[in-house]
């Protein structure tokens, strides 16, 4: 047996360790839509807003192309490893444009409502990402945030930055349809620019099982601050002052535009494809990494 | 955080009033700000509501706002209703032909510390806009036929 497999071996066996297991399951919370607090979230803001207007450079547009009411499920390309500027600039945007009244539900990924942040997700709106918790959210009139690309996306490599890769999951048609709500596409450049991201490593993840313990397809490998070379990215890092530039779309009916039962792979090509025409706009405005 | 503009515009009160008094028309010369009349609501005098969009930095807050003092053709002031607490005032003084435009805005960012660093960082951006829309009001009344009623 190689020193690669022994390596292999020993992690793979400290992951599915039942302790390990034990304590992410126990610290995944489960969705209560009342956990968010819109006084907490109107606190955070003004340190929001200095981060996204003076670091970032935030550029959002189209928000008024998002309906005032009812309910919506924004669909996004996600970007910058597990430090997701884009989330955060468009979180903020939405709360400002709408107000907090507004209810915005994120869905993330439930290792992330885990880790100990210094902000509380829940408080902001954040639920563990599943169709049950969505369709709560969007029966309650909400504007659900889902990011279908998920860990896959948000760790490909920084030279794919301009390409929409939802590895294929139809989910959110599904729970659009179910719930008869349209989707609004949110465009977003310059999160992968925040690090320079080089491999997902998916096949380390596949064989050290992490999809099966903790539902992820990757063990990213990049190169950010402090760590340098980092792996797995499970701490974080610093993002680079990258441009952050999101677009909303004009809102998609889907029984409008597609009959009264649309065809799920139609849709899902037609909202990845207008996504990936604006992504490639997008691209194209930007002169220069991390200038915008 | 309060920030106050004024500028001198060579016409009478009573015209500039026209431009002051109907909110609707503040996105033709307030930089950076969109207005719209909220259905149901009054849409002009005290009482009126209107929906508004101000850009500062990388967002556009929203939030809706009312006419709450309404002396024409002196003064008026709206506070906000929903989203960021802010006042504004305009007040109106006649210098001879003249009239002193003056502009307020008073804003509350809520939250501790960060909150005073992004009234700090916000002001220069709010109070550049501010500057802006006072010239372009003044452009904007210079461009307009004189109205007979008034001179």
């Amino acid at each position: 047996m190689g020193l690669r497999s022994q390596v292999i071996d020993g992690i793979r066996e400290l992951v599915s360790a039942e302790p390990v297991k034990e304590a992410v399951s126990n610290r995944v919370p489960e969705a209560d839509l009342d956990d968010r607090d819109p006084d907490y979230l109107r606190e955070q803001l003004p340190g929001l807003w200095v981060l996204a207007s003076f670091y970032f450079r935030a550029d959002v547009r189209g928000l008024e192309r998002i309906p005032a009411e009812g309910p919506v499920l924004l669909v996004g390309n996600h970007s910058g490893g597990n430090v997701t500027p884009d989330t955060m600039v468009f979180t903020l945007a939405f709360a400002a444009h709408f107000g907090v009244e507004r209810r915005l539900h994120p869905l993330v990924h439930n290792l992330v409502l885990a880790l100990p942040l210094p902000w509380n997700l829940r408080k902001a709106g954040c639920v563990a990402a599943s169709p049950e918790n969505a369709a709560l959210a969007l029966q309650r009139n909400a504007a659900v945030l889902v990011y279908p690309g998920g860990d896959w996306e948000v760790h490909r490599p920084s030279w794919q930055e301009a390409k929409v890769d939802f590895a294929g999951r139809k989910g959110f048609v599904k729970t659009a349809l179910e719930n008869d709500a349209p989707i609004v596409p949110l465009v977003a450049i310059g999160g992968q620019e925040t690090a320079v991201f080089l491999s997902r490593g998916e096949r380390v993840a596949r064989a050290l099982q992490l999809d099966k313990l903790f539902r992820l397809k990757v063990l990213p490998i990049s190169l950010s601050i402090p760590w340098g070379l980092n792996v797995g990215d499970m701490f974080g890092h610093w993002p680079l002052p990258a441009k952050i530039t999101v677009e909303a779309m004009e809102p998609i009916r889907l029984r409008e535009r597609f009959g009264e039962d649309p065809d799920v792979d139609e849709v899902y090509e037609h909202v990845t494809g207008v996504m990936q025409r604006k992504l490639d706009d997008l691209a194209a405005d930007r002169r220069l990494p991390l200038v915008g | 955080m309060r920030v106050e503009e004024r500028i001198t515009i060579d016409a009478p009160r009573e015209e500039i009033w026209r431009y002051v008094s109907e909110p609707e028309r503040y996105s033709e010369f307030m930089v950076g700000s969109t207005w719209s009349h909220v259905p149901g609501e009054p849409s002009s005098g005290p009482r009126a509501r209107f929906e508004i969009s101000i850009d500062v930095g990388s967002i556009d807050l929203g939030g809706v706002i009312e006419v709450v003092e309404w002396d024409p053709p002196h003064e008026l002031a709206w506070t906000s209703i929903t989203g960021i607490d802010q006042r504004g005032r305009w007040i109106l003084r006649d210098r001879a032909g003249y009239t002193d435009v003056t502009i307020r805005l008073s804003y509350q960012v809520p939250g501790g510390f960060l909150a005073l660093i992004a009234s700090q960082l916000g002001k220069p951006l709010i109070q550049r806009d501010v500057r802006r829309s006072l010239e372009a009001l003044g452009e904007a009344v210079a461009r307009a036929p004189v109205a007979e009623e008034i001179r």
